[in-house]
This record gives structure tokens, sequence and C-alpha cells, in this order.
């Protein structure tokens, strides 16, 4: 495209000004001045003068409609350059001013153009920024709900932390979490970003509704924004979920665990014309496999803990160990119409110990009655700690007689190995004994009927043995 | 136990059943390996279980061979303050249940009168010396259930 400025009639028109305005005028005054010797009277001079100024204006004129042409493009071209190119000046020359105009306003539209494709590329990098953002966002949080799953904190806290961070990845998030009850199969919800809302703490994914299979069965996440609305909305429960969280857009995501929908995570919003994009479902399933972590960890914590059989301080096995066996034990006995017998040991006085000589002390105490237990239990036996100050002992096939006899020597001897101690470290013991039949079929009976034997003794117990 | 015909025959069951003809050997190997396969369970009931001998057997020979009494438990009422003695628990496991009492004794009849803990459990239980009498495991059983509802 040829923008040169051609010569066309500029040239011509600053010639015929220049002439109009200064030659033509002048010539005349001389011709008249010069060339009419006769007299020359006052109105011939003064219209002499009248025709040159005529020539004169007009030749000013003619300048003035091609100086003015030359400024306007000039404050067009300062317009642009300060970079308003918005700015508009018809200019109806067909001279080289026209074509500088002309040339004006196409580099105008170019820079116009290529201010739109920066403004293009600005959007796309902010978009390119923020999904960075976002990403880099979401691997800290990940990281932090990583070690903070690793740093054994509470379950409530841990959930409660990946809420607070997965609603923090886009603007105006809202992030809730039900969790599976187990007792009546429906997702109730328990976290939340913000504190609940009025009527949202009883929010329960309902069982049986279509919604409800496609996550606990099907397994499929639900995402909803104005390109899915319609579709989803003919979900059955889909609706009532939507007006119950209170969003316009919303994704719903099933945390399996072991193949079992055992939570749902839901991230809403409220945004007009919002669409989900496949970087926010990669993030809401990132988020989700830590929920799925967090909650599995729980649950191995406490199954790791059900299945410690041992008390930390004595070594001896711990209550919940004694309680399960002697359950085993009980019907062991039943089958083979053999007694099993079940001894509660209360250390007498033990607060008032602890408070005297301390923990440590206190410890010592206990290690040394555990001993002392093992050393006369036979091999069949089993001796755990039951509670603060309290142990038990379950003797297979030992009857009430028997039990009683045990219980008598034991105590004795715990009580005999404190003999040397200061008076006030003299350790004594009581024990309640409780046998299978008599006492009770169960483990539940006989350990209640010794606790009773303990709370309902009329007199203060010490160095004694109930039954 | 005050009893005055506490056990003085030292000799297992089986081997009393073996030299009563009653079972042979290889029975008995039998049926202690089904006891020790199942890690419980009575040599007697197992020997009926598996049909080497019947209860009347049983109870025939340990009331022989011991001296105890025998009881056709299934021939006779019992008075409920009787059985309200022993808990029914006991009863239950033991396999035991109390049939009369006179003055301070108590009679029980009992599918297994060798088990001296069982005994002793019912004199502790009701505080009387204690008198035994042997009868089936299975009218002992129906007994139970008929008397402790």
């Amino acid at each position: 495209m040829g923008l040169s400025i051609k010569s066309k009639s500029l040239k011509v028109k600053l010639q015929i000004a220049f002439y109009l305005t200064s030659l033509i005028p002048l010539l005349f005054l001389g011709y008249i001045v010069f060339f009419q010797n006769t007299y020359v009277s006052y109105q011939y001079v003064l219209f002499a003068f009248l025709v040159a100024l005529i020539i004169a204006s007009s030749g000013y004129c003619l300048m003035k409609n091609m100086i003015f042409p030359v400024i306007d493009v000039s404050n067009k071209a300062r317009a642009i350059a300060s970079g308003n190119s918005g700015f508009q000046v018809e200019i109806e020359a067909e001279d080289e001013i026209g074509d500088l105009n002309i040339a004006l306003d196409k580099l105008n539209d170019r820079i116009r153009d290529n201010i739109k494709e920066l403004d293009e590329y600005s959007k796309r990098t902010n978009q390119i920024n923020s999904d960075l953002n976002k990403k880099i966002m979401s691997l800290s949080a990940l990281l932090q709900i990583g070690s903070f799953i690793s740093s054994s904190a509470k379950i409530d806290q841990v959930l409660g932390l990946i809420i607070e961070k997965v609603s923090l990845i886009q603007d105006n998030n809202s992030a809730m979490l039900f969790i599976l009850d187990d007792k009546t199969n429906e997702f109730e919800l328990k976290y939340s970003a913000k504190p609940f809302d009025k009527g949202l703490e009883s929010l329960r994914i309902k069982q049986e509704t279509n919604v409800w299979h496609r996550l606990m069965h099907d397994k499929e996440s639900l995402v909803i924004d104005s390109n899915s609305i319609n579709e989803i909305l003919k979900i059955e429960g889909v609706p009532d979920l939507i007006n119950e969280i209170k969003a316009k857009n919303c994704i719903i995501f099933p945390i399996v665990l072991q193949t079992r929908t055992k939570a749902i995570l839901v991230i809403s919003n409220s945004n007009n014309d919002f669409c989900f994009t496949e970087d926010d479902l990669e993030i809401v399933r990132l988020f989700s496999k830590q929920i799925a972590i967090a909650i599995e960890n729980d649950f191995l914590t406490k199954r790791a803990h059900e299945l410690e059989t041992n008390d930390e301080a004595t070594g001896v096995f711990n209550e919940r160990f004694i309680r399960a066996r002697l359950d085993e034990e009980i019907k062991r006995a039943v089958i083979s119409q053999r007694p099993c017998a079940f001894i509660i040991f209360k250390i007498d006085n033990f607060q008032f110990f602890r408070q005297c000589f301390g923990q440590g002390n206190c410890d010592d105490v206990l290690k040394k009655i555990a001993r002392i237990l093992i050393e006369n239990s036979r091999n069949i036996d089993k001796v755990a700690r039951f509670g603060l100050f309290e142990f038990a002992l379950l003797l297979p096939e030992l009857n009430k007689r028997q039990a009683l006899e045990f219980a008598q020597t034991v105590r004795d001897r715990i009580v005999s190995s404190f003999k040397s101690e200061d008076k006030d470290k003299r350790i004594t013991v009581s024990a309640a004994v409780s046998e299978n039949p008599i006492d009770g079929a169960s483990a539940d009976e006989l350990i209640k009927h010794a606790k009773g034997l303990f709370e309902n003794a009329q007199a203060k117990i010490e160095n004694r043995i109930l039954s | 136990m005050s009893q005055s015909f506490r056990r003085v025959v030292h000799k297992k069951l089986g081997e009393i059943l073996i030299e009563n003809k009653i079972i042979t050997k290889e029975q008995l190997d039998e049926a202690l390996a089904l006891q020790n396969k199942r890690k419980n369970g009575l040599i007697g009931e197992i020997l009926v279980e598996l049909g080497f001998a019947t209860e009347e057997d049983i109870a025939n020979t340990l009331a022989t061979q011991y001296g105890f009494p025998y009881l056709p438990l299934a021939n006779y009422d019992i008075n409920a303050d009787i059985v309200g003695l022993l808990p029914s628990n006991v009863a239950k496991q033991y396999c035991l249940i109390p049939v009369d009492k006179m003055s301070n004794t108590v009679v029980i009849a009992i599918a297994n009168p060798l088990n001296e803990q069982a005994l002793e459990d019912v004199e502790f239980v009701t505080g009387c010396d204690v008198k035994v009498f042997i009868s089936t495991s299975s009218d002992i059983r129906h007994a139970i259930k008929r008397y402790y509802k």
C-alpha cells in the first residue's frame, strides 16, 4: 500500500496564496502608483487599496485553508503519539494533508489493532499467571496439608484445614465436606470453610436419591455451572441440594476409600456465567485425594491403637485386651464346663501417694506391682493394667475358692515387698474377685461385679479381699 | 468339699470305658483327636457325639466306678425353691441342677461328678455341703430348660 505523499496541489496552492497575499497586491499597487501619471483621485486610490486588500484576503483565506488542516493533522499526530488512539479529525483535503491524514488514520488503526492484540496477550498472560498462581497455591496448600497429616494432627483439624485451603483456590469459593454416616447411610455436612449458615448444619445428601446413587455407587462427580446447569438439574436431588447450598455453580466430588464413597467434597460459588475449567477439576481431585488420605490415616491410626495390647507404663496388657480376652476365656470355659476367674487389684490410697511422692514414684510402684503379679501368675493367666491405680488378672480354670486363695497370696506378697519402705511409702492393695459362672456369663458382667464390690463396700477398703 | 465320697480312683474316664469294653482304644484315640482339634469339649460328650457310647453308658460307668448314685432325672419333679438355690449360669455352665436339700446338704444331679471345681462353686454359692447324683447330660439340660425360665 503506497502511503508516500505525492505532490498534488499543495505547492500550487502555496504559490497562489503567496502571489495573492504579497506579489499581486504589490504589483497592482505599483501599477497604480508608477504607471498612472495622471492625477489619481483619492477615491481611486482607496478603491485600488480595497482591491489589493481583497486579493490579499483571498490569499490569506487560501493559506488558512492550507494551514488549519496541517494544525489538525499535527494535533492528531500528537494525540496518537500520546496514546489517544480514539482521536478523530475529519479532514476533507485531497492534497498532501489529506494523504497525511489518511496515512495517520491507517497508522492509528494499526496502533489500535496492536493495542487490542496486546490487550489480548495481556489478558492471556494474566490468565496464565492466575492459573500458575492457583497451582502454586494448591501445591503449597497440599504440602502444608501433607505435613499436617504426617504430624498426627487430629482428623477434625486436618479436614478443617483442607476445606479452608480448597476454598481459597478461587475467589468467592465456598467449600463443604459431607461425611458418610454409617448408621443412616446418608452424607452429613460436617466441615465448612465458613461457619455454618442457619439450617445448614443439618444438611444431608439423602439416601436413595439419584444424586446419592451417582455419588455412592457410580462414584461420579457432578459439575454444575452455566454450561451444564440445564442437564444436571434433571437429576433427582440436585435442585434441592443447590437450593440448600445456596450456590449457582458447584463441583460435587465423591471421595472414595477402599472402593466405597466415604465423603463428598462440594466446591461452590455464586458467580454469574461461570464455568469450571479442567484445571479446577484437577485441583479438586488433588484435594479430595488428600481428604481420602487423611480419613484413611485416621482410620488406620485408630485401628493401630485398637490393636495395641500393652500398657506403655508397665508393659503388661491393657484394659481393652483383657476385656476381649476375658470374653474369649468365658466362651472357652462354657464349652469345657470349667470356671474362669477375674480379679481386680486396687492400690490403696494411691491418689494420696501420688500427691505426696509424685508421678515418678507412682510409676515405680506400678512397675513393681506389675512384676509381682506376673511372677505369681501361671502361663495361661493374663495380667493387665486396668485404670490408673488398678490391675486386672484373668485366671482361666480357677473357681471362686481358688481365685480367692490366689488373690490372698498375691496381696500378701505385694504388701510384704513394700515392708522395707518408709512408713508413708508402704503400699497395700485390695482385691475384688469375680468368677464365671457364679458372678456372670460375660466379661462385662464379671468386670461390673468386681468393680461393684469396691464401689458398694461400706467401710474403707484397705488391704482387703472382696468377693 | 466335705463329701465323704470324694474321688479316689484316678483313672481317666476313657480308660475305664475301655476296661469295661464299652469303647475300643481306637475309638478313644479318635475322640481324643477330635477333642484336641476342637481344643475343647468333654471326652464323654465327644464319645456320645461320635456314637461310640451312650449317655447312659457314661453315667453308669461313672456311677459304678466312682460310687456316685445314678438319678434318672426325667422321672422326678424338682421343687422350684431348690432350683433357686443356684443361679442359672452355674447350672448351665457345669451341667448340673439342685434336686433336693436336706438340712445343710444340697443334693445335685450332675453329668460330670469329677468336676470338683463345679462342686466347690455349688458349695460356695449355697453355703451347704454337696451330695452328688449322676444324671445324663441331656436329662440335666432338659431339667434346666424346664426349671430355669
